[in-house]
């Protein structure tokens, strides 16, 4: 009675004995961005479902984002499918006028700036030392484009996903703050009192705006099949806002499309950042007692020196996965950390096993390489 | 190839590659507005 009373009272603890340093930062961290949000109103559509995915993931022993956790389910459905982006692309191309484009074709070519933007950020996050692809992703932050810098994260470094949604939303939104004091530096008074009229620009045909999402779907996608989605999602939005036929479609899109998608994707990129996750990225490798489970074996296989056989081999594998910590891939470790605790008698063996075989998922998804050092562990 | 020469190819490919592009682009607008020229509502009633 006394020792069924005794459990009951530690269960009622056992969520708070269970918080660990990364769970309270990570918790602190949640409460900003959502603080930033709503009182400084930055980015609050998606800070806001970031940060309380943020909370939600962090609560201990909820497990929402683990294999049956509701977050899971639909990060999941919608991120590692990259549907979600998507679905917020119809949403931006059903809002986007293309007609002073259209009327205008040379200023097509100030999409360059964004793209140079890319590269110059893809350039300094190699000389930081970061991995390909992770480079890659975070390149995109330099276009300031939100959407876009979700879709490739998730497609190349969903391990990198809360970070660089994070960093893309917060770029974005500061820019009113970061852009008037360098226009000021680079302009003078005078200039900045120039009243620009608007120009008088040849109008535009509605058979010319059905056609342009159509034709340009077609080329870009011929010529960039990889980004067919991207291009395919913003087009087909647009599409349904120049046919004039299909209003409720296009209303869907501009509204419950892109409100629903926004909210679950933020929800999403919230719940990647679990504080084991960000501790498996920055801690070294962890510090398994491995006794009881050699001396379980010993006891099976009845040999003497099979526990000192098992504690050399635990040796092993500690020294091959501590040569290979920096170069794993941060997801991978905190997927196979946890998972080689779960059984309470962790060993070392199973986390280089569990480690390998992420790897070897990796790479036959065509990921494996930039995410290591191309070797993996051996 | 190491991580440097990789980001300077991309950026250096993947810039000419983009304005490339994009005055193809700007060349295929121009296109449609040629097979699908505006007329004005009243010249097309009178047409109709």
């Amino acid at each position: 009675m006394e020792s069924t009373l005794v459990a009951g009272l530690q269960g009622l603890f056992l969520g708070v004995l269970s918080l660990s340093i990364g769970h309270v930062t990570m918790l602190a961290i949640a409460c900003l961005l959502l603080y930033l949000g709503i009182s400084k109103g930055y980015e609050p559509l998606l800070l806001v479902p970031i940060g309380f995915g943020a909370i939600l993931v962090n609560i201990p022993l909820a497990d929402m984002m683990g294999k049956e956790g509701f977050l899971r389910f639909f990060y999941d459905a919608g991120v590692l499918t990259e549907v979600f982006p998507l679905l917020i692309f119809i949403g931006i191309g059903a809002m986007t006028d293309f007609q002073p484009l259209l009327q205008n074709p040379k200023i097509i070519l100030l999409g360059a700036a964004g793209q140079f933007g890319i590269f110059l950020t893809l350039l300094l996050a190699l000389a930081l030392g970061m991995e390909r692809l992770d480079a890659v992703a975070v390149a995109i932050i330099g276009a300031c484009d939100g959407p876009t810098a979700i879709y490739v994260s998730s497609k190349f470094a969903p391990n990198m996903l809360g970070a660089v949604s994070v960093a893309a939303y917060s770029y974005m939104s500061l820019v009113p703050l970061i852009q008037p004091p360098i226009m000021r530096a680079l302009t003078t008074q005078k200039e900045r009192q120039i009243v620009m009229g608007a120009a008088k620009l040849q109008p535009i045909s509605r058979a010319t705006k059905i056609a342009f999402p159509i034709i340009v779907t077609i080329f870009a996608s011929i010529l960039a099949p990889k980004g067919a989605p991207l291009i395919g999602t913003v087009m087909l939005g647009n599409l349904l806002r120049e046919s004039g036929c299909v209003e409720r479609l296009k209303s869907a899109a501009e509204n419950e499309i892109t409100n629903i998608a926004t909210l679950l994707l933020g929800l999403c990129i919230g719940a990647t950042m679990a504080g084991g996750l960000a501790l498996a990225a920055v801690d070294g490798v962890p510090n398994f007692n491995v006794d009881p489970s050699c001396q379980a074996a010993a006891q099976q296989a009845a040999a003497a020196d099979s526990i000192t056989v098992c504690r050399n081999s635990e040796q092993r594998a500690r020294d091959e996965i501590a040569r290979q910590w920096r170069q794993l891939n941060a997801a991978d470790k905190a997927q196979c950390v946890p998972a080689a605790a779960a059984g309470g008698n962790p060993t070392y063996t199973e986390l280089l096993t569990c480690l390998e075989m992420a790897r070897d998922i990796r790479q036959l998804h065509g990921q494996g390489q930039p995410t290591t050092t191309g070797q993996g562990v051996k | 190839m190491d991580n440097w020469t990789f980001g300077w190819t991309l950026a250096l490919i993947g810039a000419i590659g983009t304005m490339l592009v994009l005055w193809i682009m700007s060349l295929l607008i121009l296109l449609i507005r040629k097979i699908f020229p505006y007329v004005p509502e009243d010249s097309a009633a009178k047409k109709g």
